[in-house]
């Protein structure tokens, strides 16, 4: 009896699985805009401040990536990190499991144990150039092109945000309010916003700051800065 | 037919189970047992992450001692770590990286890091797995990229055949580079100086040597903590800013204005071998050192408080304290061909070139 009942859930399991329940959350996705303009590397924007921007790398981890369903259940949608790479489209597509999403709460950044704990791998290996070597910790989202504004070297601007000691923690915690005027669909997609870097909260002017290598106040702000720039769309 | 069909299978599931138990038998690296010194605390690396092995160990060495792993195959991390001074490099105030480059510090002696949390004079590495990543990607240490690196092994048969050896396959990554790297210099135990052997009741200190370990206990124990002569925390002791480093220390780490100037607390163990002393190597001798606690401090708001008066010493102290460092010389450990370049010396023990 009891084999049967395993059998048969087992079934049920799996054409779940198969199949999909109507409203079902199967991706998230990520896309870039700048002011609400298609992003592209190294093409040139104008930021809220009027400085001329071009963007050659743009690269975020996200980790804690949790839901809470329409029921208002809170659910564990994956223990993983992700590096959201503004070059690699298939870095923009989380695959998770999860019934249809009112809320979608995730952390930019890396958690502090895994700041800690030794050499990492996969996404969290250091040779993906975004972990600090003499301070160990990972760099928690990265912008850097060139501006003509910036009084640098080849008039780059290199943007590192990292640092995860208190009371230079750049870690944010965002929480999205997911649209439900379409049903059916499995995908929730994230917005990001390029232009809220610089002008989120604090202007910061790539003439004044073009680099951030540290933790520290810059960092803080540039982070506080980024995480405004997030919104979810239906499509 | 049937009976035929039944042969062949029982002959798969044979060889199969053949196939999964010889590569299980091949892969069984031998552990090594990290001995604990008598009356030490326990380790703070977690040895549960990376167990020690004597595949990984001598991976480990090979790739400490190898070249190869800087940009232009000049600079291996021993260059900078000689064994015959403990592992920092012998007489040279700041180390030195590839095409001449000078670093902005002092390569720090290395023994006993299974018991330290954090590295480098700022404490700013906070795993000894990641240590190796500064050093090798520095542009004016190794210039390195771990890319690079591990593009070279691979090309290696020799290095393909250790992290099999080691890790049970011939995968070569970032994780298991430094874990290897931290197996060699996890053995790296400086125990068996005639301070220790005095503790253990093996021998006896002469006179100037108790004396000066009287004065030790009243004068230097705060900060140099037995049994690891450091008590592992950062201090500004009054070393004055140098005009051209401009190295705040600590503060560089935590941003903090008050942690301007301070630097990890050294350990004392092998100090008479470990010369030049200071974070960038200013202080020549052990007098210079003396001289700089008693006479040139510059004591500025950030300076430790028990040093607020600098630290009195007489000449006669001085005396007996030197004689007590030197009981701190670990010749055992300066000499052992575990810890020596690989295939140096035809098993015999380094040799000090600079005497």
């Amino acid at each position: 009896m009891i084999r049967k009942i395993f059998f048969i859930s087992c079934l049920l399991i799996l054409k779940n699985m198969v199949t999909g329940q109507t409203g079902n959350t199967d991706a998230i996705i990520f896309n870039f805009n700048f002011n609400q303009s298609p992003f592209h590397l190294e093409k040139e924007y104008i930021t809220d401040a009027g400085e001329a921007v071009r963007i050659y790398k743009m690269k975020f981890y996200i980790s804690g990536l949790t839901g809470v369903t329409t029921k208002g259940d809170t659910i564990t949608l994956s223990k993983e990190h992700f590096l959201v790479d503004a070059e690699d489209t298939s870095s923009q597509i989380i695959k998770v499991q999860a019934p249809k999403l009112q809320y979608l709460v995730f952390t930019v950044g890396v958690d502090s144990l895994k700041n800690t704990s030794g050499i990492q791998s996969g996404v969290l290996d250091p040779s993906r150039g975004m972990f600090w070597t003499w301070n160990s910790g990972y760099i928690m989202a990265k912008l850097e092109g060139v501006s003509s504004q910036a009084n640098t070297a080849g008039n780059r601007f290199t943007h590192d945000v990292g640092g995860f000691r208190s009371p230079f923690n750049s870690t944010r915690k965002i929480q999205l309010l997911i649209p439900q005027n379409k049903i059916n669909n499995t995908s929730v997609y994230i917005e990001v916003n390029l232009a809220k870097w610089f002008t989120g909260k604090y202007s910061i002017l790539l003439t004044e700051q073009p680099i951030c290598h540290t933790p520290g106040k810059l960092a803080m702000q540039l982070a506080d800065n980024f995480v405004t720039g997030f919104t979810s769309l239906e499509k | 037919m049937r009976n035929k069909q039944i042969n062949i299978l029982f002959l798969l599931l044979v060889v199969c189970t053949a196939w999964i138990t010889t590569d299980r038998f091949v892969f069984k690296p031998k552990p090594v047992k990290l001995e604990i010194p008598k009356g030490w605390p326990q380790p703070v690396y977690d040895f549960t992450k990376n167990p020690l092995t004597q595949e990984g160990i001598l991976l480990g060495k090979t790739i400490f001692y190898d070249p190869q792993i800087s940009k232009d195959g000049t600079i291996s991390c021993g260059s900078c770590h000689q064994q015959f001074g403990a592992f920092n490099t012998y007489d040279h105030n700041l180390s030195h990286g590839l095409e001449n480059m000078l670093t902005t510090r002092n390569a720090p002696a290395l023994f006993n890091l299974a018991w330290q949390k954090e590295f480098m004079w700022d404490g700013g590495i906070n795993h000894l797995d990641l240590q190796f990543l500064a050093p090798l990607t520095a542009h004016n240490e190794m210039g390195e990229t771990v890319d690079q690196v591990i593009t070279k092994m691979k090309e290696s048969p020799q290095y393909k055949k250790m992290f099999k050896a080691a890790f049970g396959d011939e995968i070569i990554s970032t994780e298991r580079i430094g874990k290897a790297i931290s197996q060699f210099l996890l053995t790296l135990v400086s125990s068996n100086s005639k301070y220790d052997k005095v503790k253990r009741g093996e021998a006896n200190f002469n006179l100037p040597e108790g004396l000066g370990y009287e004065i030790f206990k009243q004068k230097c124990i705060s900060c140099h903590t037995e049994p690891f002569f450091t008590d592992f925390s950062y201090r500004d002791i009054g070393i004055p800013e140098d005009a051209y480093l401009k190295d705040k220390g600590r503060m560089k780490i935590t941003g903090l204005s008050t942690d301007s100037l301070k630097f990890r607390v050294p350990s004392l163990r092998n100090v008479a071998v470990s010369f030049p002393y200071g974070h960038d190597g200013r202080f020549y001798s052990l007098m210079n050192v003396f001289e700089h606690y008693r006479r040139n401090m510059v004591v500025t708001k950030n300076t430790d408080p028990i040093l607020r008066n600098k630290l009195p010493l007489s000449n006669y102290e001085i005396g007996q304290l030197k004689a007590f460092l030197g009981t701190l010389t670990d010749s055992v450990f300066l000499q052992d061909i575990r810890f020596a370049p690989p295939g140096i010396n035809d098993g015999k023990p380094p040799v000090d070139n600079h005497q």
